[in-house]
């Protein structure tokens, strides 16, 4: 308890210090046109306020580990339904793309805490391809040390869906004798791993935030590729003929999304109780987009 | 542990107490740092407003992003030709080998003026000393070993909207000057927008000046893009840009069909070619299209069908027409790439006297032309290059049945093998060799135009 408390005050300090400096700066900045100095300040700040999430997220699951450890030995562990759950052990081990995800049916907490969360998932329109159900808002340790990888070959990602956990290294090797320039823009796990070619050390990014990272090259146009990065090991394939079931879920409101690459990711609001609990979905289909290249701009029709 | 962490505790505490009892002046951007947080909401709420700084700053960041890009290359060329670098001669005297055209041409000439390539432009190591014309010889080596800035390209690409950029590329020629004029010179190669009117954005609409729709070449034109050095016998009539408008749709899976047409001024045809005029001296536009499927799902392979249909560049008036008609066919296999083509075509030429003889167009014949090409990348750095090709035409000025008779003919039985090596050193730089052997068949004597040429590409 008292690490966890040093921990978190060594964070909320270093926020504290950081905050007022950034507000007063960003204040000055408006009153003038940006620089490069302040491009650069900006990008430091981006990387340092990163970091600052990462040890906050740390700190908060550290947190919760003890101060669960604690209430379960006193025998409290349901008495305050507000505690976030404690995942399962199957957090520390990162799914890769190729692992089937769902905890195993025989990796059982306390029954009473836990339910099995099942339903289907359907297309509204034509099939679905790599459907993923999991529990969002529930934290797992992060996989730290787990490396998955996503080939570029013949002009292409292969596999082309990926499901891993936050924390995950995901590896791109070039198997192709020309360049390519992995990237992505989706939110806070954008990055740019630059441009290399078969032969050169495969590039890697550690993927920290829950959510679908579209990942793109930036000189071949029709390369595509997308990692749902899930918060925990609670999620599930979904099963060709629409089912799934996801074990082990904490009891309590869970919000449960079902996701497809394509399709529209939906969500529902259910209760898990130690019976369990039932989500269905029905997945829209998303308009094809055209994306834009890594500084923003579109590709133009011949970039193939 | 609990040592240890009290430990910590207390530094740190100590630390910012020491700061703030420091008696030197504080910045004015720094404060008293806050109590700690001591709950979890108060720790998400932090969580949140870092979260929501942190998107403020990329989207400043994002915003800050230039819309322009500055893109280009270097091309430079080293060549050895054989014999005088000239890819025809004179038919004429005695033992002339097509008589019975004497009465019809003032000239003729055998072979093809554009065999010895030396460039990714297609430019020839000399067109020699014809007869009456004066050409503009960009190169003129007369047959000696050359250095050579092959061109300097300036691109610039601007996302003017999320669906549209607007694209000119410049390219630029060092040429030796003569008689007190310069001889470099410069092409406005590309100046157009492109407009993806959709939401996928698989429909393009192009204005101004783009590239072609016939074949497959325009793609590597550009010595950037190119596998090798040079183009093959039938580039001349297949990556010229031209003005006008243009569209281009792709359907399906990994863009199973795809669809293009353009209206233009012209040809599709080389500018420095017979057949190419920038701005048209007639009403009428030329119409040119190709439609391609890749026929097996599993396979990148791309066959197509292309062609153009127009009045004549040069001419002034549009009862005579230029057209082409060809398949083509793309594939990559790993490191391997296939390309093909095959090309036929005709135009009428100029029927009866020149109104103007500086608006005379030239007649063609194109019985067959087609190449067969081989790309391989053994490594990642190095890969090799073999093509095969061919090309029999005829092209003349003039009308043989006038009263003035035909200005001039060329007869072409060209065939020609290449083999090429190329090494990427690295994203920026390429270097390539090729050796090019040309071959002259039917009763064209065999002409001394092989060529070994070079290019160094360096891209920025």
């Amino acid at each position: 308890m008292i690490r966890a408390r040093g921990t978190f005050a060594v964070t909320s300090l270093a926020l504290a210090l950081a905050a007022p400096a950034h507000r007063a700066r960003a204040a000055d900045a408006k009153d003038r046109a940006p620089t490069a100095a302040d491009f650069a300040r900006l990008e430091k700040e981006v990387a340092d306020q990163r970091q600052l999430i990462i040890q906050i997220m740390q700190t908060e699951q550290e947190r919760y580990d003890i101060l669960l450890k604690l209430l379960q030995g006193s025998g409290a562990a349901r008495s305050n339904p507000s505690l976030p759950p404690l995942p399962t052990s199957g957090g520390a081990e990162a799914p890769s793309a190729k692992e089937e995800p769902a905890p195993a049916a025989g990796r059982t907490r306390e029954t009473a805490s836990v339910g099995a969360v099942t339903g289907r998932v359907q297309a509204r329109a034509g099939t679905l391809k790599d459907a993923y159900v999991y529990v969002d808002l529930v934290r797992g340790s992060p996989a730290h040390g787990k490396t998955v990888e996503i080939k570029q070959k013949d002009k292409q990602f292969s596999p082309r869906v990926a499901v891993v956990l936050r924390g995950t290294s995901v590896v791109f090797p070039n198997l192709d004798p020309l360049y390519h320039n992995v990237f992505s823009t989706s939110g806070r796990n954008s990055f740019d791993l630059g441009a290399y070619r078969a032969g050169d050390a495969p590039r890697s990014v550690v993927l920290t935030t829950p959510g679908v990272v579209e990942v793109f090259c930036n000189i071949h146009s029709r390369m595509s590729a997308s990692i749902l990065v899930v918060p925990s090991a609670y999620y599930a394939k979904v099963n060709p003929d629409g089912s799934f079931r996801i074990d082990n879920v904490p009891v309590g409101a869970r919000k449960i999304v079902a996701w497809s690459p394509g399709a529209k990711p939906a969500q529902e609001k259910i209760e898990v109780g130690p019976s369990g609990g039932q989500a269905n979905f029905v997945l829209d289909e998303e308009p094809a987009t055209a994306h834009l290249n890594k500084t923003g701009q579109p590709y133009g029709s011949y970039k193939e | 542990m609990k040592a240890g962490g009290l430990s910590l505790a207390a530094v740190l505490l100590t630390s910012v107490a020491a700061r703030a009892q420091t008696p030197e002046p504080e910045p004015a951007d720094t404060a008293e740092p806050d109590e700690p947080p001591v709950t979890v909401e108060d720790l998400r709420a932090q969580m949140q407003d870092l979260e929501a700084r942190l998107d403020e700053t990329r989207n400043i960041a994002t915003f800050r992003r230039p819309i322009v890009t500055v893109a280009g290359y270097i091309d430079l060329g080293f060549f050895v030709p054989t014999g005088e670098g000239v890819g025809v001669v004179q038919d004429v005297g005695p033992n002339r080998v097509f008589p019975q055209y004497a009465n019809q041409y003032s000239w003729v000439f055998l072979g093809d003026l554009l065999a010895p390539t030396v460039n990714s432009r297609g430019e020839a190591a000399s067109l020699g000393n014809l007869p009456g014309v004066t050409r503009f010889d960009s190169i003129d080596s007369t047959g000696a070993p050359t250095f050579l800035i092959n061109e300097v390209n300036l691109r610039l690409d601007a996302a003017v909207s999320r669906s549209a950029i607007a694209t000119a590329s410049v390219d630029f020629m060092p040429r030796s000057g003569r008689e007190f004029s310069l001889g470099d010179f410069l092409e406005v190669d590309l100046a157009q927008l492109e407009w993806m009117p959709t939401r996928s954005g698989r429909t393009s609409i192009f204005v101004g000046k783009f590239e072609s729709v016939v074949g497959i070449e325009y793609r590597d034109r550009k010595s950037t893009e190119r596998f090798g050095v040079t183009p093959s016998l039938i580039s001349r009539y297949t990556t010229g840009t031209a003005l006008g408008i243009k569209v281009r749709s792709k359907f399906g899976e990994n863009d199973r069909l795809v669809l293009a047409a353009a209206v233009t001024n012209g040809s599709s045809t080389t500018e420095q070619f017979h057949f190419y005029d920038e701005i048209d001296s007639n009403a009428g536009k030329t119409v040119s299209g190709r439609v391609s499927v890749r026929p097996v799902p599993m396979l990148d392979l791309e066959v197509g069908l292309s062609g153009e249909w127009g009045p004549q560049d040069h001419a002034l008036d549009s009862t005579h027409y230029l057209w082409f008609a060809g398949v083509d066919l793309l594939g990559h296999f790993g490191a391997l790439d296939v390309k093909a083509q095959y090309l036929k075509g005709g135009a009428p030429g100029q029927i009866g006297a020149p109104a103007d003889p500086n608006h005379q167009p030239y007649g063609l014949k194109l019985h067959n032309g087609g190449y067969l090409e081989l790309d391989w990348m053994a490594t990642p750095l190095l890969g090799f290059l073999a093509r095969g090709e061919v090309r029999d035409a005829d092209v003349w000025l003039g009308d043989p049945n006038s009263s003035t008779r035909g200005e001039r003919l060329y007869i072409t039985r060209q065939w020609r093998v290449t083999g090429g090596v190329r090494v990427v050193v690295n994203q920026h730089i390429a270097a390539k060799a090729e050796y090019l052997h040309n071959g002259e068949y039917g009763s064209i004597p065999q002409i001394a135009d092989d060529v070994f040429t070079s290019s160094l590409v360096l891209s920025y």
